[in-house]
């Protein structure tokens, strides 16, 4: 326990001056941006003459030499303002804690499948490298890895929302329906199959490939022999010696991989008209809408850094020589 | 009663042949060890009567075990290697390790294998074996290692001891630790044992039998005071000879084994 | 074995480079292939697959050819997806070099500065760059290049952290060579083969987010890209799925024999290193 605390406070001290970064960053791409907050926020309100400008100008530190300006900006965060939208006619912050929910359980329903899927086929294939059935399954998974996400959806929308009419092809929830209740989340769970598909099979197959991989390597590592000497075989000796060893490398991957999914979201999103912070940044994009597009960038560093950071404690607790000093 | 016998075996592994047409007996309860420079075959043999070669080995001859028929590893045979950072699982406890054992071969619940490796661990010399056994690997000392493997290796009261070098990779304090270890196991327990080593000390210390590898081949095999007291083989002769101990006169190189297993020391 | 035969030993290899090789012959042979203004009207609209031979691929809604437009559109994505390689590759191997071989307090900044990078989505850190600047082929390849270059930048840091302490770099050293010139003449050509072996994932990495960007519609507008005809073929998804079909599957081969080529060269790589 006490070594997870160790850890946690090491990383979270690690983390602040990556943050500091990020935030200059991003004030760097707002002074980038044509325009200024005070033109956005006019131009929502019906417009405004100069006297306004200067005046809003020099209410929000608009008029200052850079450096003040930053420090407004740090300021502003601090207090969680981020800003105006024109795109919404709203505070970022609103908009883009709206959306958040909606992104994260498509990213952790995504990450849950490619995990547990990714891993028992990994298993399976990993338990006799070189079979028939792990070339199979290996072979799929190269090819699943080399899908556009996207395309994905839209085949999947083809398939079983044209053709078969099994699932409904975009939208989280069905309009206007007035589900509550235990009702309301089967509808959800309905809308997410095809997006939870289309966004975690190509996790799935970088899992499933790692997990093999590395199961395939640790067949000849001594103590897997010893284990064998002392008699271990079949489900045992694959389970406990062997895959929970390989599970590690899989552990570390699925925290690097949390930023890219995070981007993959945008698209997903897109395809299958899903409210979420990912279809957000496309919008703010669309709608030269900096502030929106900013909110959405430092939201998304925030949840990265969160995952990576409980996906330290999780590799820690499985792996027992990390942050002990004795090596690992 | 003979507990051991090998008749004509050969090993090759992609065509190079590790062993050929090795015969021997080892009766139930009496120790052999298995004595060679690198690269002699030695290792192989104790795999091989282990059952653990790797995949697509060639296995000429026959390795049988009078009066036990088909023996499973783990519960009949224990086995200990000899590097001791290899032979344990690093994410698991010790404890589990040497408690699956039990659980596996003898049918034992999990807590009563458990407090069966808390004692095999005090057995061994493991200080506080109880709290010991939640710890991991990687926490103990390669010599400390070297006796947990050990533990495993017999937690499920198996009838012989295979041991790979055993003592080969620990400092000599820790070396003679471990010898006076097994010594006193395998007298308790009453085993037969197997041992593999390039040690001539050792071999006459621990064994009682000795048989002598060379390039894959049996030279020669015996009691293990008459075989190095007399040896019959010119390679025995040599190995004896070339042997190093604190009577050696100090010279500038080591003596070598040439062709025909003549020793020389060659000029400086 | 020469190095070529040693990456078409397995069958992956040959099937990466052979694939590799077509589309890449297809991609610069485009103006003649398919001579013409891909985006100018062909034909009918909405022709099916095989209907018409004059359009083997059919025809989109405007009556734009497909098979036209799926080999400009090759081009477009490798090279874009080359470029981007490349400049994503130059600048993580120079960061990785300068942070490997100054150390100190360059180093941990440039280190803190690419964990940075990485706490942002790529995708999210291309789209902010093409809000600025505005979506044309030169900034979408900058914009992917500033999302990749911190794998290249970390691998070749550690190599150079371990080739640093050899000995030809303390002899570099005594006669007097300045610590710059010893990175960049001596160290550095060591310490490329990791970060090259990682070139063909930067590559298909590129290929992939540029066809994102083109189906988001941030895509460059004057050119043809897979992307774009799978946004389009979108708005008739019912009627004609295969508008949107047909160019990912020359996305899904194109970034397959990346991988499947970078993967033999890689393990060629390794054979022969050992060799060496």
């Amino acid at each position: 326990m006490t070594r997870a605390l160790g850890l946690l406070r090491r990383r979270l001290i690690g983390v602040v001056p990556v943050f500091c970064l990020v935030v200059v960053g991003a004030f760097l791409l707002l002074e980038a941006a044509p325009g200024d907050a005070v033109d956005a926020y006019l131009a929502g309100i019906g417009g405004g003459d100069a006297a306004q400008r200067a005046a809003l100008r020099a209410e929000w530190g608009l008029d200052q030499g850079s450096l003040a300006r930053l420090a407004a900006y740090v300021a502003a965060l601090l207090r969680l303002d981020l800003g105006w939208s024109t795109a919404f006619a709203r505070p970022v912050l609103s908009v883009v804690l709206e959306r958040l929910p909606n992104t994260l359980l498509l990213m952790g329903m995504a990450t849950l499948l490619a995990l547990s899927l990714g891993s028992a086929l990994g298993v399976v294939c990993g338990a006799r490298p070189g079979s028939v059935r792990d070339r199979a399954v290996s072979l799929a998974a190269i090819a699943i890895y080399a899908m556009p996400g996207f395309w994905l959806g839209l085949v999947l929308i083809v398939a079983f929302s044209v053709e078969l009419r099994w699932l409904p092809s975009g939208g989280i929830e069905t309009v206007a329906s007035g589900l509550t209740g235990w009702e309301r989340a089967l509808d959800i769970g309905r809308h997410l199959v095809l997006p939870v598909l289309a966004l975690g099979l190509v996790y799935m197959a970088l899992y499933l490939r790692l997990m093999r991989d590395g199961m395939a390597e640790l067949w000849s590592q001594d103590f897997v022999r010893a284990a064998r000497a002392r008699g271990m075989h079949g489900a045992r000796l694959v389970l406990r010696h062997v895959a929970r060893n390989a599970l590690l490398p899989v552990v570390t991957m699925l925290g690097l991989q949390s930023a890219s999914m995070l981007g993959g979201s945008v698209v997903i999103e897109s395809v299958f008209a899903i409210p979420g912070l990912g279809r957000l940044a496309s919008e703010a994009v669309a709608r030269r809408d900096t502030p929106l597009l900013l909110g959405v960038i430092l939201l998304s560093a925030v949840v990265v850094m969160t995952v990576n950071l409980v996906i330290d404690l999780v590799y820690a607790l499985l792996d027992p020589r990390v942050g002990s000093g004795t090596g690992g | 009663m003979t507990f051991l016998a090998v008749d004509g075996l050969g090993v090759a592994y992609r065509g190079v042949a590790a062993l050929a047409d090795v015969s021997l007996r080892l009766a139930a309860g009496r120790r052999l060890a298995v004595l060679g420079e690198s690269g002699s075959g030695k290792s192989t043999l104790a795999l091989a009567v282990c059952g653990l070669l790797r995949a697509g080995t060639a296995v000429f001859g026959s390795i049988a075990f009078p009066g036990l028929g088909a023996p499973v590893l783990g519960r009949d045979i224990g086995v200990v290697f000899q590097d001791p950072g290899g032979s344990l699982n690093p994410v698991l406890t010790i404890g589990e390790q040497i408690a699956e054992v039990a659980v596996v071969h003898r049918g034992r619940t999990w807590q009563a294998a458990r407090a069966e490796a808390a004692r095999l661990l005090d057995r061994m010399g493991i200080a506080d074996a109880t709290a010991a056994l939640r710890r991991h690997p990687h926490e103990f000392s390669g010599g400390q290692r070297q006796r947990i493997a050990l533990a495993a290796a017999l937690a499920a009261d198996p009838l012989m001891l295979v041991a790979d070098e055993p003592t080969s990779a620990l400092d000599t304090v820790v070396q003679h630790q471990m010898v006076e270890l097994l010594d006193g196991l395998v007298r308790e327990r009453g085993l037969t044992l197997l041992f593999v080593t390039h040690d001539i000390a050792l071999a006459s210390q621990l064994g009682e039998e000795v048989a002598v590898l060379f390039g894959g081949r049996l030279m020669e095999a015996g009691p293990v005071r008459a075989v190095l007291r007399a040896p019959a083989h010119a390679y025995t002769r040599a190995l004896l000879a070339s042997r190093l101990d604190l009577d050696t006169a100090l010279g500038r190189r080591l003596p070598e084994i040439g062709a025909d297993f003549v020793v020389s020391v060659p000029d400086a | 074995m020469s190095f070529a035969r040693r990456v078409m030993e397995t069958g992956e290899g040959r099937f990466g480079v052979v694939m590799l090789a077509l589309l890449v012959a297809v991609a610069l042979a485009a103006p003649w292939l398919a001579p013409g203004d891909p985006l100018a009207i062909a034909g009918e609209p909405l022709l099916r697959p095989l209907q018409d031979m004059a359009h083997p691929l059919g025809t989109d809604r405007l009556g734009r050819d497909v098979l036209s437009a799926l080999i400009h559109g090759a081009r477009t994505s490798l090279l874009v997806a080359v470029s981007a390689a490349v400049a994503a590759l130059g600048i993580g191997i120079t960061v990785g070099t300068v942070a490997g071989f100054l150390g100190g307090w360059v180093d941990e900044a440039l280190m803190r500065l690419a964990e940075a990078f990485q706490t942002v989505p790529a995708f999210l850190l291309t789209l902010a760059l093409i809000s600025v600047t505005g979506p044309r082929a030169e900034t979408i390849v900058l914009g992917i290049a500033i999302g990749a270059w911190m794998q290249p930048a970390r691998i070749t840091r550690a190599e150079i952290l371990s080739l640093r302490e050899r000995d030809f770099v303390a002899a570099a050293r005594v006669i007097g060579m300045r610590p710059l010139e010893i990175a960049f003449r001596e160290v550095l050509p060591n310490a490329l083969t990791p970060a090259v072996s990682l070139a063909a994932v930067v590559v298909a990495a590129a290929v992939l987010i540029e066809a994102a960007l083109s189906f988001l519609g941030f895509g460059d507008p004057n050119r043809v890209t897979w992307g774009s005809m799978i946004a389009e073929g979108r708005t008739v998804l019912r009627r004609a799925p295969y508008l949107s079909i047909i160019p990912g599957v020359g996305l899904v081969l194109t970034v397959l024999s990346v991988h499947l080529t970078g993967r033999g060269v890689a393990r060629a790589l390794r054979a022969w290193r050992v060799l060496a």
